[in-house]
């Protein structure tokens, strides 16, 4: 049985091994883009008609026109709905466009090069953005996300002292109309220790992380950086998507993670394709609040 | 000449990433863009998202009375581009589809013609340490309706 189950392993380990990582890359995000649907009535089913066809038709996931005729869709899906897109609707149309190009030009170095810079920026641009925000670096952001935002109710309960009718006694102050009234001079209760701690250790963790990341993909991938570049990204994906709930711009990271990673290390891709499986767990699982009940 | 061209072509990717956000950089300095919105990359860095700001659309009439609009359904995607960038095309296409539902109100049930529309945004901040939201004022602009058309 235990034989059965590691030969079985070993055939899967062999079949990732022989990928390349032009065709994983492409395959991966025509799949992330069938697993979450984007863009409005008319631009969505385009996209999934042309993903179906990129997964099922023997080498379309290396047509130029199939790349090139995402990259106008999902272009157009955030000019329409300028400016409401989230980040990863603009980053995915960047890394369509990598695909389109590297295609045109039958370079698959154009693709890893993109891949690096596009994760490089992004994680260099978030964590510039947080560096310049001066409610970030107080803690205040993290404070309010985790009241205001429904997504985190479950994780801060279970990792502070906070309770449910806490938070839905700081709603009621935080979200008030205080235009022409204005606001009582604190929250009716006191914060707990635990739930500050918290806020400050995930304002530290992410700033962190996220300028770490983009050094170490902006450093020469020989140096001492550069080398942790993968580990780095595999150690965000694990953390932050087990808490963040947006696992198509997980999946996109995870996309462009293998497009640049090493030929030579084949196993850094199956440790992204094992991210790429969990990401699915952490956003269908709702570990949290499972945890919550059974204590 | 072609291998230049390619080579141009190869970084539009990071070059249109980089001009994106820069863009974005811009309009929040000057038109009040969210930080999480416009490609900027400035998500789950700042409270100031479109959740947090609040849109009021009030109407006068030819009798100087002020009536607030409710902007539900038919305006929440402009209400919601105008929260994420209140600049004057957003805030002109708000007012422009008000005042034609408006006009059309006016006209079926015989009221008061209206005479202009003013729009409002706001912004919540939260004060370090207390939490205290205060709603800021971050842009304000009237329109004045010519009937003569």
């Amino acid at each position: 049985m235990i034989n059965s189950l590691r030969h079985n392993f070993n055939q899967f380990k062999q079949a990732v091994f022989s990928y390349d990582t032009w065709e994983l890359a492409a395959k991966l995000t025509l799949l992330l883009l069938l697993l979450s649907p984007v863009g409005n009535w008319y631009i969505r089913p385009l996209i999934l008609s042309l993903c179906i066809s990129g997964l099922l038709i023997s080498d379309m996931y290396r047509s130029r026109y199939l790349w090139g005729a995402l990259t106008l869709l999902t272009a157009l899906r955030f000019y329409l709905a300028w400016p409401l897109s989230d980040n990863h609707a603009y980053l995915l149309s960047y890394w369509c466009l990598a695909f389109t190009i590297s295609a045109w030009l039958k370079d698959d170095t154009l693709l890893i090069k993109n891949a690096k810079y596009l994760l490089a920026f992004t994680f260099a641009f978030a964590s510039w953005q947080k560096w310049s925000s001066v409610e970030y670096l107080n803690g205040v952001f993290f404070l309010i996300t985790f009241i205001l935002d429904e997504r985190f109710e479950d994780f801060v309960v279970l990792f502070s002292s906070i309770t449910y009718e806490q938070i839905d006694t700081a709603r009621d102050y935080l979200e008030g109309d205080y235009r022409i009234t204005p606001a009582a001079d604190k929250l009716p209760f006191t914060i707990p220790d635990s739930f500050w701690w918290l806020a400050i250790a995930s304002t530290i963790w992410n700033l962190f992380e996220q300028l770490l990341i983009a050094i170490a993909f902006l450093a020469p991938k020989k140096s001492r950086l550069g080398q942790f570049r993968d580990p780095a990204l595999l150690v965000f994906c694990f953390s932050i998507y087990a808490v963040v709930p947006v696992v198509s711009f997980g999946w996109m990271l995870i996309a462009m993670g293998i497009a640049q990673s090493d030929k030579e290390t084949p196993s850094i891709r199956l440790w992204y394709l094992f991210a790429f499986v969990t990401l699915i767990f952490y956003y269908e699982v709702p570990w949290a609040d499972l945890i919550l009940e059974s204590t | 000449m072609k291998s230049s061209l390619n080579h141009l072509i190869s970084w539009l990717p990071c070059i249109i990433f980089l001009m994106v956000a820069s863009n974005h950089f811009i309009l929040t300095k000057t038109q009040n863009l969210s930080p999480w919105l416009g490609g900027g990359f400035g998500m789950f860095a700042s409270t100031d998202d479109g959740s947090a700001r609040f849109v009021k659309a009030t109407s006068i009439d030819v009798k100087g009375i002020e009536t607030v609009i409710p902007l539900k359904k038919r305006y929440k995607h402009l209400k919601h581009k105008v929260r994420a960038l209140p600049n004057s095309n957003h805030l002109n296409a708000l007012a422009q589809s008000i005042i034609t539902h408006l006009q059309k109100e006016t006209d079926k049930k015989a009221l008061p013609q209206i005479s202009s529309l003013r729009i409002d945004v706001w912004k919540t901040q939260y004060a370090a340490g207390s939490l205290r939201p205060k709603q800021i004022h971050i842009a304000q602009e009237s329109f004045t309706i010519d009937h003569k058309q």
